[in-house]
């Protein structure tokens, strides 16, 4: 239904289309989730970018915890191998454990207390106490393990700290109660970003370790809300002062930034030096992973230590140092895999800013998306309820298909993050939700009518029987399952009605169907006894009265003389047309069988009778002028009474109709010389200044011999002249040329069209422009170009294809231009096939 | 439905259907050229039922497709809505089954093969109307000084004005001006297009064949019926004179209901 019942379909186009922008607004809901799924397909599908090489990852894992003993490990084994990498030459060190407390020691303080006992007893001055007090301080300095990584970290003066944040709300006013060391506080970067993430609470290194390191940078994460990691939050907000994330910190060390080189710009752009990192709004960076864990150089820590790892693996590189064992690394989900150690992302973050493999969401893609999704919507939302199921998917098809495509080129040639789910599901939904909404409603209507109900049924059998058209009345009201007591009396008048119009037969019928329910209804015994009687004496014989209304044309009725129309006598009627009845008749006078076409003018207004009259004549006698063995011959035109007609030539034979059936499609080569020799036949008619306008496969024939006949000529343009009031219901279009659905002039051009078609049609069994409706026929032919040939059929030959095209084409100019051009086409084209 | 039924309707009733009062008349004319009005309406007020009908078809099929399917539509619409409330959707099966009835007759007899008729009408509902229609005869709101036409044409002339495929100016002089898409009884299962309208005071509501249409311009038929104002059935008169002036090409049928 094009508009229908409460609401039109647009409304709900236009309301699912504002849905889904509010869903777009907020993010939130089961789309954001698809989107996010979306956009991880993307990365498995384009995941080619190698990692850098600039990057080692030093791991804490479960063979070294299995050698080593227990996590966590003494602090000075973690010194041990700084000093190695350092050693080693390694440029920046990134050191992925966060040490926010001193290390327990218990040991130290008991040996403090024996240092202060020793001195309270004034041991000190006695002989070796000094001896005594130096060994106490070189065991206590042996102990002091936080000191020893403190140095090993100042000795490598490249060693990057992390720090973390806590952003549970209820600001509290840590920043008052806590001391934070100044070396953190140097860390921070100057600017104000439009919108970050604010924490309040910090957890740093220890005092002395702070102090100690090169630079410190934040480690936190920020899954969405599904889990995975797609972000590095670059800036958090702690304290008005602005943290940089650990990846940003050792990047930009290890490409020798110094902090004035970061800067945040106007936009909230990051800088490094004069080269922006693409973030979004809130300063993240999207990740573009590089796949399973481990794609970057791993080494075990117990292999460091134990320097079995060769000096040129750090040598210039960054090393991070973090876990991957089993219980005790930070374990984050990415779109590529459920299980990803955390350092492993910082790495990855690492190297996605040194090999510039950004992926990158900008505002504008934002907006394009939103722009998108409303444009997606609307265009649906008005479209669709304009055109057919079918286009519709064709169209929206079309447009979720270029969508995206657009949306991966995107993603792999610019790193573009664009939206794919909301505008494809809005166009999803509005195609359902309209096309059901539509299929729905018309089922109901088929159905209400369809139910023949006893209702319905009587309805109709009243109105019938109040046309007069009693037999149609009476199979209507006997198809009434339940006899009561108004059914009967409507069936009663009826047999009455019957018995009025003599037709003894049929009012018996009546009363019996009465009877069977009820024998003893009114006198209907009565009735019958005296019907059967009637029919038996055969007083009423002869009566052959028809139910239906007066049939208009010569009526043949048995007995009678033989009727005529003009001096041909009617055989026999050979059908019907919208304009008038075909009669098989004889010619007296030749003694020949000749077919002859009626048309009635009674349909015509008064005054313009005699100009449509005119008119009719002379179009069929420029037909009739016409003399090719193709085309069917014209005897004689006449009038006679409100009634003119044709004869011509009796053929016997099929329409081509008969061939155009999949199952039943004659060879190529044959198809070919049938057209050739319409071609011809048409060149003719044209040069003779008469367009055939209605060429399709029933207006030609095949004889029984194999000759091919047009039939019908100019007949199309009779029939158009005759009827000018509301008039003709359009029949399928399918044969018609662009220029005939336009309502333009029509040439001999239109015909080499339709003839196009046709030979489509025979060599494939499939109309080149199809459609359940006239509307989707009439819109194919104004615009598709049809599906090659080898579409339906692979074993036509290739070069017919090109007499298709040239058919088919929309503009008459690019055309055959003459049935001669097209016929010499076919000859060529039958040469070549030998 | 016969002839004297709609005719009986002189002058202008009034009438209360669903809390809604109205006031309508209802005139049909043959026009200057043809042989026979081949155009039927209906005013059922007892039911709020208005309906125009244009039949097609030659040797008095048209009239009998058009006189059928008003006629069915209106029985089956009487004694339905004994049993359940006015709506879009029992108004589309009433003409469904007037298809269905013109179909049948138009299939079994001979002389009536090829006839059918477009339908355009309203239904009066709780809380306005419902309009349904086929074929070209149309139905226009009049609001305050604004004409509004309801229904869609299915004619070949506004298919082919919605595809872009001709302009309107080629549409007035185009040779498929009485070509239709769709109609009452030319196949087994017809689209009906429904509408849902709300009405207000002094809303007028016109049902007409394309014989008005054709012979008058919509700002016409809108500056007629604001300056009969209060007079439905002269405002009838004056539209059917108007269309007979203009060249009367066609049968004209009116059908104006002013919601009070």
């Amino acid at each position: 239904m094009k508009s229908s019942q409460k609401t039109s379909d647009w409304v709900i186009g236009l309301l699912i289309t504002v849905v889904f922008c509010i869903f777009f607004y907020t993010k939130t809901g089961f789309l954001e989730t698809i989107e996010l799924k979306s956009y991880d397909l993307r990365m498995a599908l384009f995941a080619s970018a190698r990692p850098s090489a600039e990057i080692a990852i030093v791991a804490i894992d479960d063979e070294s915890v299995a050698k080593l003993g227990r996590w966590p490990w003494p602090r000075t084994r973690i010194a041990e191998v700084i000093n190695k990498i350092s050693q080693a030459g390694a440029k920046v060190i990134g050191l992925n454990i966060l040490f926010s407390e001193p290390e327990e020691a218990s040991g130290l303080a008991a040996i403090e207390a024996l240092e202060e006992k020793f001195s309270e007893l004034g041991l000190s001055e006695a002989k070796g106490g000094a001896a005594f007090l130096i060994e106490v301080e070189r065991i206590r300095e042996g102990m002091n393990r936080d000191e020893k990584l403190a140095r090993a970290i100042e000795a490598s003066s490249n060693v990057i700290l992390p720090i973390a944040f806590d952003f549970s709300s209820g600001m509290r006013k840590a920043k008052d109660r806590k001391e934070i060391p100044d070396a953190i506080i140097n860390a921070a970067i100057i600017g104000i970003p439009a919108s970050v993430a604010t924490a309040s609470d910090i957890i740093h290194p220890i005092q002395r370790l702070s102090a100690a390191a090169m630079d410190v940078g934040h480690i936190n994460r920020f899954p969405d809300t599904d889990g995975v990691s797609r972000f590095d939050t670059a800036v958090v907000s702690y304290n008005e002062r602005l943290y940089l994330s650990l990846p940003v910190v050792v990047a930009s060390h290890f490409l020798g930034l110094t902090k004035e080189d970061i800067r945040i710009g106007p936009d909230g752009e990051l800088f490094f030096k004069n080269q922006i990192l693409p973030t979004t709004i809130n300063m993240q960076m999207l990740l573009n992973y590089y796949g399973q864990p481990k794609t970057f150089p791993h080494y075990s820590f117990y292999d460091v230590l134990h320097d079995k790892i060769a000096s040129a693996a750090f040598k210039d590189k960054i090393v991070l140092i973090g876990s991957t064992g089993l219980g005790i690394a930070d374990v984050e989900t990415t779109p590529l895999t459920p299980v990803f150690p955390g350092i492993e992302r910082q790495a990855t973050a690492i190297s996605n800013i040194l090999n510039r493999d950004f992926i990158s969401k900008p505002m504008w893609a934002d907006i394009f998306g939103f722009g998108m999704t409303l444009l997606f919507g609307l265009l649906t939302a008005f479209l669709l309820p304009r055109l057919g199921a079918k286009m519709g998917a064709y169209i929206g098809g079309g447009l979720v298909g270029t969508w995206t495509i657009v949306i991966l080129l995107a993603y792999s040639k610019y790193g573009l993050w664009l939206n794919l789910t909301y505008p494809t599901l809005v166009l999803i939904f509005n195609y359902i939700a309209i096309t059901s909404r539509r299929y729905l409603t018309v089922e109901r209507q088929k159905q209400a009518v369809e139910e023949e109900s006893d209702e319905a049924n009587k309805l109709l059998g009243l109105t019938f029987q109040g046309k007069g058209m009693l037999d149609l009345a009476f199979e209507k009201f006997k198809a009434i399952s339940v006899l009561d007591d108004e059914i009967k009396g409507v069936l009663y008048n009826l047999g009455l009605d019957f018995e009025r119009k003599r037709m003894a037969g049929k009012a018996i019928s009546v009363y019996e169907h009465i009877a069977r329910a009820d024998k003893n209804y009114k006198d209907i015994a009565e009735r019958l006894k005296k019907l059967s009687a009637v029919t038996t004496t055969g007083l009423w014989q002869g009566q052959k009265a028809s139910a239906s209304g007066g049939a208009g044309g010569t009526a043949i009725v048995d007995g009678m003389e033989k009727p005529t129309i003009g001096r041909y006598e009617i055989v026999e009627e050979l059908g019907r047309g919208a304009m008038g009845v075909v009669y098989k008749g004889i010619d007296p006078t030749m003694k020949r069988e000749v077919a002859i076409k009626t048309v009635h003018f009674d349909d015509v207004d008064a005054d313009a009778i005699q100009a449509v009259k005119d008119r009719f004549f002379r179009e069929a006698e420029s037909a009739g002028n016409l003399n090719h063995p193709n085309i069917v011959t014209i005897y004689d035109v006449g009038e006679e009474a409100d009634l003119a007609y044709i004869a011509m030539e009796l053929l016997k034979g099929k329409t081509l109709e008969k061939w155009c059936k999949k199952s039943n499609l004659l060879p190529s080569k044959t198809v070919l010389k049938v057209i050739g020799q319409i071609s011809e036949a048409l060149d003719y008619a044209h040069r003779n200044g008469i367009v055939h306008r209605d060429i399709k496969p029933a207006n030609i024939m095949i004889l029984s011999k194999g000759e091919i006949k047009i039939t019908d000529f100019g007949i199309a343009r009779i029939q158009s002249s005759s009827h000018t009031k509301t008039g003709i219901v359009m029949g399928t279009p399918v044969y018609m040329s662009p220029e005939q659905i336009a309502g333009k002039k029509v040439d001999g051009r239109s015909d080499l069209f339709s003839l196009g078609v046709i030979l489509y049609e025979l060599l494939t069994g499939e109309k080149p422009f199809g459609g359940d409706s006239v509307t989707t026929i009439m819109y194919q032919i104004a615009n598709a170009i049809p599906l090659p040939l080898k579409t339906h059929k692979p074993d036509v030959p290739p070069l017919l294809q090109s007499l298709i095209d040239m058919s088919l084409t929309k503009r008459p100019e690019d055309r055959f231009q003459t049935g001669k051009e097209f016929a010499d086409a076919i000859r060529v084209c039958l040469a070549k096939m030998g | 439905m016969e002839q004297g039924d709609h005719v009986a309707v002189d002058g202008n009733t009034v009438a209360s259907v669903q809390n809604m009062n109205f006031k309508f008349a209802a005139k049909t004319d043959i026009g200057k050229k043809r042989k026979a009005n081949e155009d039927t309406f209906c005013v059922a007020d007892d039911i709020g039922l208005f309906l125009v009908a244009d039949g097609m078809g030659g040797h008095a099929a048209g009239e009998i497709a058009s006189q059928v399917a008003v006629e069915v539509v209106k029985l089956s619409l009487t004694d339905w809505l004994k049993k359940g409330p006015p709506n879009s959707e029992i108004f589309a099966r009433a003409i469904q089954l007037a298809n269905k009835a013109v179909f049948e007759m138009a299939v079994q007899n001979r002389g009536m093969k090829g006839m059918g008729t477009t339908l355009a009408g309203i239904l009066l509902c709780n809380d306005g109307f419902a309009t349904a229609n086929v074929g070209d005869s149309r139905i226009y709101r009049i609001r305050d000084n604004a004409i509004e036409q309801l229904s869609k044409d299915h004619s070949l002339i506004s298919q082919q004005l919605s595809m872009g495929l001709i302009t309107k100016e080629e549409a007035k002089k185009s040779a498929h001006k009485n070509i239709i898409t769709r109609a009452i009884g030319v196949s087994e299962f017809v689209e009906v297009d429904t509408r849902d309208e709300d009405t207000i005071e002094n809303d007028f509501v016109l049902i007409c064949s394309d014989g008005l249409t054709s012979m008058v311009e919509d700002g016409d038929i809108l500056d007629t019926i604001r300056r009969g104002a209060d007079n439905p059935d002269n405002t009838c008169e004056e539209l059917i004179s108007l269309a007979n002036f203009n060249g009367g090409d066609d049968n004209i049928t009116a059908v104006l209901v002013k919601f009070l």
